[in-house]
């Protein structure tokens, strides 16, 4: 049951993350290309989840993996504004 | 250390569903309403994530917060599926 | 009638206008074109923040209306990036001028783009 939910939510992630991925190429802003990675880092830690089920020393990078995707969106956000905001 | 990420990812997340929030209300666009639950939902397994491992070691939350989760990437895609061209 | 539009002119303001302001910006660079501007300049000219007017006029240099010199502060003048835009600017400029008020409910009836709006969205700073 786990594992389903899981596999579900990985592909859930990527389905979003290939839409960024378009919304990238149409709009040419760098938000939607962190946002993709950061979905599909979180796509690749569920399906590591999923694979690794005895999870007592595995969860130590996976932890690493889910800090790395939150990471890419904070970037993503502070990119945003300051691509747009000229400071003397 | 991990307690740091997972309320690190919570916050994060919260940001993402306010400024979306925010930014419904000015313009209706209904995709960053699904946005926002998402993010929201994703806030608040990193919320859950945190009690069940250094909070409430003895219940087993995972199924709950995976399912919180898997519901807010579901709206998520709803919104990217039926609310974009 | 009296409200018909030419679809080009349509299609143009769907494509590049956001705000009346921006469209008031341009029209104003475009009265004088062969001087150079600054942000502040065209702040007071607008009576907006000298920031915005800085992102105003970056933003219509990437749509290929403006030039800039590279100098601090970067100085932008009225040049469309071809002779095709370039009409395209007169003929909006000429319908603006004759039925301002068709034109203003256009740019304001605009259909959103979500994705756009999505990446709006974490602007922390608001822009009109």
């Amino acid at each position: 049951m786990e594992q389903l939910i899981l596999g579900a939510t990985a592909t859930a992630f990527a389905v979003a993350g290939l839409f960024f991925l378009r919304f990238w190429r149409d709009t040419g802003d760098r938000l939607f290309l962190l946002f993709a990675l950061s979905f599909g880092l979180m796509s690749f830690g569920r399906c590591g989840l999923a694979l690794t089920q005895e999870f007592t020393d595995a969860r130590n990078y996976w932890y690493v993996l889910r800090l790395f995707s939150f990471s890419l969106i904070l970037i993503a956000i502070v990119d945003k504004n300051r691509a747009r905001d000229p400071k003397p | 250390m991990s307690e740091a990420v997972y309320i690190l990812c919570a916050l994060t997340s919260l940001v993402c569903a306010v400024l979306l929030v925010r930014a419904y209300r000015r313009n209706g666009v209904p995709l960053l309403f699904w946005s926002a639950l998402c993010f929201l939902a994703l806030s608040l397994e990193n919320v859950v994530l945190f009690l069940d491992v250094f909070i409430f070691p003895e219940v087993n939350l995972t199924v709950p917060r995976r399912l919180v989760a898997l519901g807010g990437l579901s709206l998520l895609l709803y919104g990217l599926i039926w609310k974009t061209k | 009638m009296a409200d018909e539009i030419p679809d080009q002119i349509r299609q143009f303001i769907a494509e590049h206008f956001n705000s009346v302001e921006q469209l008031e910006a341009l029209l104003l660079l475009r009265a004088d074109p062969g001087r150079d501007w600054d942000a502040v300049q065209l702040s007071q000219a607008l009576y907006t923040q000298p920031v915005a007017a800085a992102m105003r006029l970056a933003d219509l240099k990437a749509r290929g209306f403006l030039t800039v010199a590279e100098s601090s502060p970067p100085r932008y003048r009225y040049q469309p990036a071809n002779p095709d835009l370039g009409s395209r600017i007169d003929l909006l400029a000429e319908v603006y001028r004759e039925r301002r008020v068709t034109v203003i409910t256009l740019i304001y009836s605009r259909p959103i783009d979500p994705a756009q709006a999505f990446a709006d969205a974490f602007r922390l700073r608001k822009e009109s």
